[in-house]
């Protein structure tokens, strides 16, 4: 079952992405608010939004499966929780590389303490931490139990975080510039189209780093045979 | 209840035997307050980083104790003893929150007025609300995690890297409304509202999941 779905997806991502990158590249020039046409940059838009909404995906996975292996003591969650933070770090670092390089030409600088990037660095930090306290726990049962609280914790302070920044004072740069660009069906369907594409993508990254994990626990299980017969 | 009270009133007897942990944490924020006033000297105007000294202060000094709280636990198996008690685990968690809180609110009484002779500026009546809605979420957040991190290889040494950012929301919130009233600006609602919410989240969250990082 799994099998094949992997290997649906697997066409699936081939077709979507090949027809986003394509699409990305001859998109018509998107225009601010004012309606002047925006640099070139612009185009790493189609990549860094499904990046960023991919890590907020996986983050949520991580959120869903911690609180299922709590409830149901079954390491399969802990798998999935695991797996998706580590694509979901992965994700949330090039969200922040992409857009630095996008705020460096829009904006002028790299970075800006603006809410929406301010908690996406907080969201950084705390799946962070997660990873760790997976590589420091003592044996695999704590392992999954305290990580499982960790994951929950970590994503109730999400909301809480964008509150909090938001509360910042100070001027920023207002992120709608480029939210209200999004108009004309060419720009839509580009952006929907990398949507999906990366969506699979991530997914099937997903399915393929649970089988991964499978795979290890088993090699280690066989073993721990071999030794101890 | 009054079991929470008891395991409270037994830690801070312990505590009050030696005052180690006490004196350590004030050593540290009055040596972050110095610090920092080094580092500043030259910003000019006091005002504009008071509430981050203050805040940065409490957060390691409380660090410190927090982590100290289960590791004295650990030592000759004193953890077994607590686990053996006929009480619900989150009892245990309740007279852990209130002795931390004890301690932690001890070493703010004392390094607020040590500021203030320091020539810092820091309204203490406008600032009690915030302070003591920081701290029991500092506290909240800090207890539980430091049970977790307890049982890692790393150690108390863990508790700081995953404590902060669980407690950046809180902190964001906390420093904006301090700064905010040092500058003279009384309306602080919204960061209260949300200190509030975040001290009811974690203390609810932290109730109901400690059982699952103190179990064995």
């Amino acid at each position: 079952m799994q099998k094949k779905l992997v290997q649906v997806l697997i066409i699936l991502t081939a077709i979507t992405t090949l027809a986003s990158i394509y699409a990305t590249f001859n998109a018509p020039a998107m225009k601010d608010e004012r309606g002047e046409v925006l640099p070139d940059a612009f185009r790493i838009f189609y990549f860094h939004v499904p990046q960023a909404w991919g890590s907020y995906l996986m983050f949520t996975i991580v959120f869903i499966a911690s609180i299922m292996f709590l409830k149901t003591k079954a390491y399969k969650w802990d798998i999935y929780a695991s797996c998706a933070a580590e694509i979901g770090v992965v994700l949330c670092t090039l969200t922040i590389i992409t857009g630095a390089i996008w705020a460096k030409i829009a904006w002028g600088v790299y970075w800006t303490w603006e809410a929406r990037l301010t908690t996406v660095l907080f969201l950084w930090f705390v799946y962070a931490a997660y990873l760790l306290i997976r590589s420091t726990a003592e044996d695999v049962e704590k392992r999954a139990r305290y990580s499982a609280v960790f994951g929950i914790a970590g994503y109730i302070t999400v909301p809480l975080s964008y509150i909090s920044v938001s509360l910042w004072p100070g001027a920023h740069p207002p992120i709608t510039v480029v939210w209200s660009g999004i108009e004309g069906a060419a720009i839509k369907t580009t952006f929907f189209l990398s949507l999906a594409a990366y969506t699979f993508l991530f997914i099937l990254l997903l399915l393929i780093r649970i089988r991964v994990a499978n795979s290890i626990e088993e090699l280690e299980r066989k073993k721990r045979v071999m030794e101890y017969g | 209840m009054k079991a929470c009270l008891y395991i409270a009133w037994k830690d801070l007897k312990v505590e009050f035997r030696t005052k180690q942990m006490l004196n350590s944490m004030l050593l540290l924020a009055l040596l972050i307050i110095l610090v920092f006033s080094f580092a500043f000297q030259y910003l000019g105007n006091v005002k504009q980083y008071t509430s981050g000294v203050l805040w940065i202060a409490f957060i390691f000094a409380s660090i410190l104790g927090l982590s100290r709280s289960f590791t004295l636990e650990k030592e000759q198996s004193c953890l077994e003893g607590l686990r053996l008690c006929p009480v619900e685990r989150s009892t245990i968690y309740l007279g852990k929150i209130l002795s931390n809180l004890t301690l932690v609110l001890i070493m703010e009484f004392i390094t607020i007025p040590s500021m203030i002779l320091f020539n810092f500026h820091i309204p203490v009546l406008e600032l009690i609300p915030v302070i003591l809605l920081g701290t029991v979420g500092l506290v909240a957040a800090g207890t539980l995690l430091s049970a977790l991190a307890m049982n890692t290889k790393l150690r108390e040494m863990l508790l700081p890297v995953i404590l902060i950012p669980i407690l950046l929301p809180l902190l964001t919130a906390a420093v904006t409304a301090s700064t905010k009233l040092i500058n003279g600006i009384l309306d602080v609602t919204s960061e209260l509202r949300l200190l509030i919410t975040y001290d009811i989240i974690f203390l609810i969250f932290s109730y109901f999941s400690f059982e699952y990082v103190i179990e064995d």
